[in-house]
């Protein structure tokens, strides 16, 4: 069955000021039942990107269009559809259980079982009000909740950020087991190696536009990952960067060897050598 | 159609339950503000030393409530918050009847309070309040009663609350126009000047006996006024973005 199309994005320009856009005719689809991995440098547009998706911005031009509705009308619908946990959580100091009586009547799938469930997970004691909480704990807890929502839609930004980790692991693990085909997720993050084995399809963004927007299986079918030695020599090497002891490269696939992605290296290739990379996954 | 009402009504309820959640800590604070100011305009206008320490706590009873103002307009500002599901009507609806509501109680016990304070001051011999704190009271009850709710609108009750609802209403205005911190001092400087131009139209007009003799007027022109602040800040709300967060 082909996966349904979510989230379109049309020729989207936005900017914080009229002089300077943060995105340019910018376009983007993104199909249900990926990982999506929203990656770039800092300052390059991610959470902006989020945003408008969620339709918290409004783009200058163009159309961002949610299951063919437009987010910019904020119907209480499409909301009700779509969840983001932004980089910096601003929480009562109410427990968790409080909380959820507050927030969860306004989302229809909400479950109360698997919020508390997932918190159990994650050793997160319901019973103890927010503003006792670490940073990562407020996280982990605002993660499990964004979980238990079950909308189609989550958009993660920076999600990682204040986790120790095992905390990461297990956020790895929570999105893995609550993936379903009817779900898109959206993680913004700098921090690649935190998610490498969490991702489905890449979205690299930089200045203004989309670098990149491939499934890691297709990447992983045109392009080689491998750590060589020092004095080790391989040939054509698309990209080669020195690492501890050796060298990490990138090379074209043609022997329809699978290797593990390498995110750092590749995000940095795409940054550094785009046209190349470009090639390689086209030919 | 009738279900989709039920859905809205039931979405408001839950927004006005999540605010008055989230706003009760800090609307008290605003409001206990608004009596640091009210202490501050009493001072100003009659200077001794007992006022000038009243003026000294009033000053840092606003500057410690402000932190729990921002933090509460922090909550209004959140992503997570503006991303609710619920409809700009929605939301209006649930912002303003909870600030009318809290509003309204809250300058109903301050006023009880400081008349309540100068009743009981009144009672007691002036040997035994050699500080004059009954004359205090007198004075703050009148500041209430006078200086800030207009005291023609004040004599009726329907007109109390009229202008209260006005006053929250631009308060409501303000925020929608100026998150955060800028709509606390545009609002304060708004009722400070508010204050000063009824005394300057006692002083120079005859604008309130005619609205004291003509109080429907002053009716209309109250509701009007709410009128156009309802309208105004139901225009902003859909406006309100992140900008200045991310």
């Amino acid at each position: 069955m082909r996966p349904m199309t979510m989230l379109e994005m049309n020729h989207v320009t936005f900017g914080y000021k009229r002089s300077v856009n943060v995105l340019e005719d910018f376009s983007l689809s993104l199909e249900s039942g990926a990982v999506y991995g929203l990656l770039g440098k800092n300052g390059t547009g991610k959470s902006t990107l989020l945003y408008l998706l969620s339709g918290l911005l409004r783009a200058q031009q163009g159309s961002v269009f949610f299951k063919g509705k437009d987010v910019r009308r904020r119907l209480p619908e499409t909301l009700g559809d779509l969840f983001l946990l932004p980089e910096e959580l601003v929480l009562p100091n109410v427990t968790l259980k409080q909380y959820a009586k507050m927030y969860a009547p306004f989302y229809p799938y909400f479950s109360y079982e698997q919020f508390f469930r997932l918190l159990a997970e994650l050793d997160i004691d319901d019973a103890a009000k927010l503003h006792s909480f670490s940073m990562g704990q407020r996280k982990k807890a605002y993660i499990c909740f964004a979980i238990a929502t079950n909308v189609s839609l989550l958009l993660l930004d920076e999600p990682t950020n204040g986790l120790d980790i095992p905390s990461k692991s297990q956020f790895r693990k929570l999105i893995a087991s609550n993936m379903t085909d009817e779900r898109t997720i959206i993680i913004s993050t700098h921090q690649v190696r935190d998610l490498d084995s969490l991702l489905d399809h890449l979205l690299i963004i930089d200045g203004k536009h989309l670098l990149l927007n491939d499934s890691i299986t297709h990447i992983t079918e045109r392009l080689c990952f491998d750590e060589l030695r020092s004095g080790e020599q391989m040939d054509e090497p698309i990209v080669s960067t020195p690492s501890l002891g050796g060298y990490r490269v990138i090379s074209r696939n043609t022997s329809g060897r699978e290797t593990v992605i390498d995110l750092e290296t590749f995000f940095n290739a795409v940054l550094d050598n785009r046209e190349q990379i470009i090639n390689a996954l086209k030919d | 159609m009738e279900k989709t009402l039920s859905f809205s009504l039931q979405r408001t309820w839950w927004l006005l339950r999540l605010n008055g959640r989230l706003s009760k800590a800090w609307e008290v604070y605003w409001w206990l503000a608004m009596v640091g100011l009210a202490l501050c305009l009493a001072a100003f206008r009659k200077q001794d030393e007992m006022q000038t320490l009243c003026l000294m706590v009033a000053g840092l009873t606003i500057f410690y409530r402000l932190f729990f103002f921002y933090y509460g307009l922090k909550f209004q500002t959140n992503a997570s918050y503006l991303n609710l599901p619920v409809s700009k009507l929605e939301r209006f609806v649930s912002q303003l009847m909870l600030t009318l509501v809290l509003g309204a109680v809250y300058a109903c016990l301050l006023v009880l309070f400081f008349v309540g304070a100068r009743n009981v001051f009144a009672l007691i011999s002036p040997e035994y309040d050699p500080l004059g704190i009954g004359d205090m009271f007198q004075w703050w009850a009148t500041v209430f009663t006078e200086l800030i709710l207009p005291n023609d609108l004040y004599n009726s009750m329907g007109g109390y609350f009229l202008a209260l609802g006005c006053l929250t209403t631009f308060w409501l205005a303000l925020v929608c126009l100026f998150p955060r911190m800028l709509a606390f001092w545009v609002f304060m400087a708004c009722l400070y000047l508010w204050a000063d131009l009824r005394i300057w139209l006692i002083v120079h007009t005859n604008v309130f006996d005619f609205f004291k003799a003509n109080e429907w007027c002053a009716v209309c022109m109250h509701l009007a006024l709410t009128a156009f602040f309802l309208w105004f800040a139901y225009r902003r709300f859909g406006r309100i973005t992140l900008k200045k967060q991310i």
